[in-house]
């Protein structure tokens, strides 16, 4: 008995030791964690706020009495919100009809709709505006022109340049958000609290209303909000289709701040009240899913009937085709025909070329460097962010660390704050501190990891959470060091949950537009940025061989995480705002 | 009230090839009887429950209620059409209502007046102790007061057949005993025909007026619970209700029931072997008709090799002379210690004979 209580006693010690260095090790990497997240993060927020508050003689209300009495930033905000519940509301009558075909019938197209959701939600949004305005600008646009000069039916023209057609761009970006919260909602609602109610005399139509659409409302709800708030958010698109027409939003308000001798004081107020818009909307979607979710009380909800659709289908099928032709087959096959034409009109096919193509990849220095910088940052942005979310992740979920969820919670803000509103965070800090950074590659770089910090998190949280801690304790208990541990064990088990992530973020950084708008400089210029430029300056046919260009890359890697994850991808995709 | 006739019914998953879940099933389910079916996952008795209710369309066979076919191939009556509720084993209580809602609803759905309808849930609430919890939504409710959520709601309707699926397999064991009682209880007060799927044959046994053994698709045998437990019609039903030792013996004489076991030892007065002499069978042994005694010499030997103490009982493992094995209940203050040289007697009332063939026998 002695021997067994010295050697217990000598074991614990050893691990006592063992402890001690671990936690300076843990110390030290939380500490770096919380450092990146308070640079990147809250210091950038801090001075925007400060910024909003900072009046003529000191501190004081100013910047938001100027913005909320003047219809100069007023009539942006009404704009913003009529864009963001239109936009919510299309999504909804889209994404929804198209989930319940998905999850409740027995239609054949199922990878098809799956694949123009996912191909809605990838292609970045001023791209469709740009294609769209080439087919629908009011005089240039080839099938304005087409029905008012050849069929000389000018009532049969359409505006794209309008809050309607605003509202269609964004929509298409936007209801893939609906699609996939309802989607797994509908599947997840275990069949026999349907089979209940049947049993019990209700119909299916009974059954749908009572039961199915209650369970699913919050899902469906919340798909709704990711809608609202990213179609706000988005810079690209209401600038390209908004400003011919005189329409502005928050964020192209903003923007316009920018453009004389910049007004930082308001340009900070405008963005805190799109943050608290979005922000409050994020909230009301996280507080009522959390206190609704009834979803996953079901469990084991793999059976679900399928109704058969007969000959419903056709109608069906119909919706789904044409969902098909304006979500992908328009912008895409327009982006192609404009940037292989010498001027784009009518009669395009006529002369046919590759020089757009050879002027943006080989002869235009700008456009070249524009590749380049946005590879590089893309690259970075995802590496930095991947590696900040997975000690995140770690820190919140394996260690006991008190206050550890404030970190949670700090990694999660970005998403509420829309791209142009971290370019003025980002901008209001930086330029307030010694640093020469604006300008640089490296101020792009440091708004980019603090967009998409959340989902390196949120791709580390997911690896993490499929990895159970006993595999890494059983290590622990074979006598093997914390860095040991972290090298054989967990590393190797997360890989491919963390590569994934890195091309999650990798796919909206080399699109990024929102905030790089305000931050690039001519050395620092991205890709999004160039495509942006180039078809401001009316050259339309090279911007889109450069959109061409810039979908190809996103083509590239999603194919990449697609091979990887097996079709994965689309749980992962997760609500970012522009 | 209502009863059901069950005649040659099929249902396959998948393709034709594909073996049946359920295969050529006869089963007559009389009025306001507990009726279980029994048998190990993957037997069918979930299917059985599922085609019953009417979310299935069987392959071939029929299922009749006195003379309405409510299922056949090519036609099935829709579940909601035909009078009955169904308890499933997660309960599905829908958790977006409150407890009066879900009992309330397939009053509602039948249109009856609101406070008459109120009326008869509050009685029925009583009924499964959940007087006063009617605000409740399900979330805040135990295990325990979801099942009777799930029970109020099929029987507030006064369903002609109650179809139960593994309904207290989710509760913990002294929950499930307690339910067990109520299950019966509440069966008995209504007439109700209740038709219940369970594995646990001590459930079954527990419960029901008659049981369907069901394996591989394959009714086996119905009967009392008794008559299943006494009297299995073959190896299949009889090592699935209860422990089992199998013990190969030879017949000595049929008529007087007499066989050999194949270590050495007799046993007489066996009733109904169907086997000639000379034949090898297999002796079905329950462990509580298995008594040990000191050895004289004109028992048969036996050497204790394991003793697990379950507290009301004592499990011994016994090696009979040939090493085969054989168990036997014997009260926890008995003594046979392991390594211990016994003799054992085997009450021959409960004995089954099967023979080599797969068919069995019993006294």
């Amino acid at each position: 008995m002695e021997t067994v209580h010295a050697a217990a006693g000598s074991r614990r010690c050893g691990a006592g030791r063992r402890i001690v260095t671990h936690a300076w090790l843990e110390v030290g990497v939380t500490g770096a964690a919380v450092a990146a997240l308070v640079v990147l993060v809250v210091l950038p927020i801090a001075s925007l706020l400060l910024g909003s508050l900072t009046a003529s003689d000191g501190l004081g209300l100013e910047h938001f009495h100027r913005a909320l009495s003047s219809s100069l930033y007023l009539r942006p905000l009404v704009n913003s919100l009529i864009l963001g519940s239109w936009t919510g509301l299309v999504s909804l009558l889209i994404g929804l009809p198209i989930a319940w075909l998905v999850a409740r019938t027995d239609i054949r197209a199922k990878g098809f709709i799956r694949f123009t959701a996912t191909m809605g939600y990838l292609t970045p949004p001023f791209l469709t505006s740009i294609a769209f305005a080439n087919l629908f600008g009011p005089n240039a646009g080839i099938v304005n022109v087409f029905v008012r000069d050849m069929l000389g039916l000018p009532w049969l023209a359409f505006d794209i340049f309008s809050m309607s057609g605003m509202v269609l761009v964004t929509t298409l970006h936007a209801f893939p958000f609906v699609y996939l919260l309802a989607v797994g909602a509908l599947q997840s609602i275990d069949a026999s609290l349907e089979e209940s109610a049947q049993i019990l005399g209700a119909g299916r139509l009974r059954t749908a209303l009572t039961i199915t659409l209650p369970l699913a409302a919050p899902a469906i709800l919340g798909g709704t909000l990711i809608a609202f708030v990213s179609a706000i958010a988005l810079f690209g698109s209401q600038a390209i289709i908004g400003l011919p027409a005189r329409i502005f939003t928050l964020p192209t308000r903003i923007y316009a701040l920018f453009q004389y001798p910049p007004q930082y004081g308001l340009a900070s107020a405008l963005s805190l009240i799109l943050v608290t818009i979005t922000v409050a909307a994020l909230y009301l979607q996280r507080a009522y899913l959390a206190r609704r979710a009834y979803v996953t009380l079901g469990g084991q909800g793999a059976r679900a009937h399928l109704v058969p659709l007969g000959h419903w289908r056709w109608p069906a099928h119909g919706f789904v085709l044409l969902l098909f032709l304006v979500v992908v087959a328009m912008p895409f096959a327009t982006l192609l025909a404009v940037s292989l034409s010498k001027p784009w009109g009518l009669a395009f096919w006529q002369h046919l070329t590759l020089a757009n193509y050879r002027f943006v990849l080989f002869e235009y220095d700008v456009t070249r460097r524009a590749i380049a910088n946005g590879l590089v940052l893309a690259a970075l942005a995802a590496t930095l962010a991947v590696l900040i979310g997975a000690i995140i992740a770690r820190i919140v979920q394996r260690t006991d660390i008190p206050g550890r969820w404030v970190l949670d919670y700090v990694s999660l803000v970005p998403l509420g704050l829309p791209g142009i509103v971290m370019a003025v965070a980002v901008l209001q800090f930086w330029l307030a501190t010694p640093f020469p950074l604006y300008g640089t590659l490296a101020i792009l770089l440091l708004a980019y990891v603090a967009r998409y910090v959340p989902l390196g998190v949120r791709a580390a949280d997911v690896s993490l959470r499929q990895i159970d801690p006993s595999l890494e304790q059983s290590a622990r208990t074979l006598g093997a060091s914390w860095l040991v541990t972290m090298r054989e064990i967990a590393l190797p088990l997360m890989r491919p949950g963390l590569f994934a992530g890195w091309l999650l973020v990798f796919v909206p950084a080399i699109q990024e537009l929102s905030a790089s708008i305000l931050l690039f400089s001519s050395g620092s210029i991205t890709l999004a940025v160039a495509v942006f430029n180039l078809y401001e300056s009316g050259l339309s046919e090279q911007a889109c061989a450069l959109a061409i260009v810039n979908m190809a890359i996103i083509g590239a890697a999603v194919a990449v995480a697609h091979w990887i994850s097996r079709g994965g991808l689309a749980d992962r995709m997760q609500a970012v705002p522009q | 009230m209502t009863g059901l006739a069950i005649a040659g019914l099929t249902k396959r998953y998948g393709g034709a090839r594909q073996a049946a879940a359920v295969d050529g099933l006869d089963l007559a389910i009389g009025a306001n009887r507990f009726v279980t079916l029994l048998g190990p996952s993957g037997c069918g008795k979930t299917t059985t429950l599922r085609l019953i209710a009417g979310y299935l369309m069987p392959d071939a066979g029929t299922i009749r209620a006195g003379d309405r076919i409510l299922s056949e191939p090519g036609r099935v009556i829709s579940p909601e059409f035909r009078n009955m509720g169904m308890v499933f084993q997660n309960y599905a209580v829908w958790p977006h209502k409150t407890v009066f809602e879900n009992v309330v609803f397939g009053l509602t759905v039948r249109r009856l007046p609101t406070d008459k309808a109120r009326e008869r849930v509050e009685r029925m609430l009583d009924l499964v102790h959940l007087s006063g919890l009617g605000g409740r939504l399900p979330g805040e409710l135990s295990g325990g007061q979801q099942q009777r959520v799930a029970l109020a709601r099929s029987l507030v309707v006064e369903p002609g057949i109650l179809l139960l699926d593994e309904p207290v397999s989710n509760l913990d064991a002294r929950l499930r005993e307690r339910m067990r009682a109520e299950l019966k209880d509440l069966q008995r007060r209504t007439g109700v025909t209740f038709v219940y799927v369970t594995h646990d044959q001590a459930e079954a046994l527990a419960l029901s007026d008659e049981i369907a053994v069901l394996h591989g698709g394959r009714l086996q045998q119905v009967g009392s619970p008794e008559e299943v437990y006494r009297r299995p019609a073959n190896r299949i039903v009889a090592d699935f209700m209860g422990l089992l030792s199998i013990v190969p013996a030879r017949v000595l004489d049929a008529a007087a029931g007499e066989v050999e076991l194949e270590g050495g030892g007799r046993i007489g007065g066996i009733g109904g072997i169907a086997a000639r002499m000379g034949d090898i069978v297999d002796l079905g042994i329950r462990p509580e008709d298995v008594r040990l005694r000191p050895p004289d010499g004109r028992g048969i030997a036996a050497e204790v090799v394991d003793r697990v103490y379950l507290g009301n009982v004592a499990d011994v493992h016994l090696a009979l002379a040939d090493g085969r094995r054989l168990r036997a209940q014997i009260h926890p203050l008995d003594p046979a210690p392991v390594g211990a040289r016994v003799e054992i007697e085997i009450d021959v009332r409960h004995l089954s004979v099967f023979t080599r063939d797969g068919e069995g026998g019993a006294p």
